[in-house]
């Protein structure tokens, strides 16, 4: 039988997609190997429009979305910015 | 211990602070840009602002336009600070103090300061109406890093 190997990501929720979510960060296990853009196809919460566009930060830096995500990272989906 | 070039406060901004925190006798120009929350978009007639921050992302993100900032306009000297949580009316959100030898480099620093601020930095904003609220994203790109000149 295949063992599938899991890791844990802590997710950082924000603006509209914490709305949507109900919580601002949550801890969750993922297939190790799994990238930051499959793991918000997961987990990102429907909208009206569909899937809202977001950058990936991994550890306060922005990331590609085909990153794979290790052991303990923080992961954000950036929502559109509306700084300054 | 030195002065943070960029920090987020749920406080009021102290412009006079920031300002003589660039301050240096090296430098003949200090340029101020204040974000004030405007009363209307499109027309439609804003209440307040909230603005939520991912602060541990923030901030560096912002420590890095002031790295920027300082290597492409030699001697520049840069401040940023943004609030976070619920402000009123005419409020500063944001506030970039420069200070360059000479005046060019300051205007030219202090808008490649706000224009990286709002392309990067993981704030957002969400403006409350008469008869409701929405999150309102920033017109133009949404950059992960450095524009290449």
């Amino acid at each position: 039988m295949d063992e599938v190997t899991h890791i844990h990501v802590d997710v950082r929720w924000f603006a509209v997609l914490r709305e949507r979510r109900g919580c601002d960060r949550e801890r969750v296990a993922v297939q190790a190997g799994t990238t930051v853009a499959a793991l918000y196809e997961r987990l990102h919460p429907p909208g009206p429009a569909g899937r809202l566009p977001v950058l990936y930060a991994i550890n306060h830096g922005y990331a590609d979305p085909t990153s794979v995500l290790r052991d303990g990272d923080e992961v954000a989906f950036v929502p559109p910015l509306g700084g300054g | 211990m030195p002065d943070p070039c960029a920090f987020v406060s749920a406080d009021p901004l102290d412009v006079a602070a920031l300002e003589a925190q660039v301050a240096a006798t090296g430098c003949g120009a200090v340029l101020t840009f204040v974000g004030a929350v405007r009363d209307n978009f499109d027309g439609r007639p804003v209440a307040g602002l909230d603005y939520e921050v991912y602060a541990e992302m923030a901030v560096p993100v912002m420590e890095q336009i002031c790295a920027e900032v300082a290597a492409r306009w030699p001697g520049a000297r840069v401040a940023i600070a943004h609030r976070t949580g619920r402000l009123e009316l005419g409020d500063a959100s944001v506030v970039i103090a420069v200070a360059t030898p000479h005046r060019g480099a300051a205007y030219d620093a202090s808008r490649y300061a706000i224009e990286a601020l709002k392309a990067r930095v993981p704030i957002w904003k969400r403006e409350s109406y008469a008869d409701g609220a929405a999150w309102k994203a920033n017109e133009g790109p949404h950059l992960p890093s450095e524009d290449k000149p």
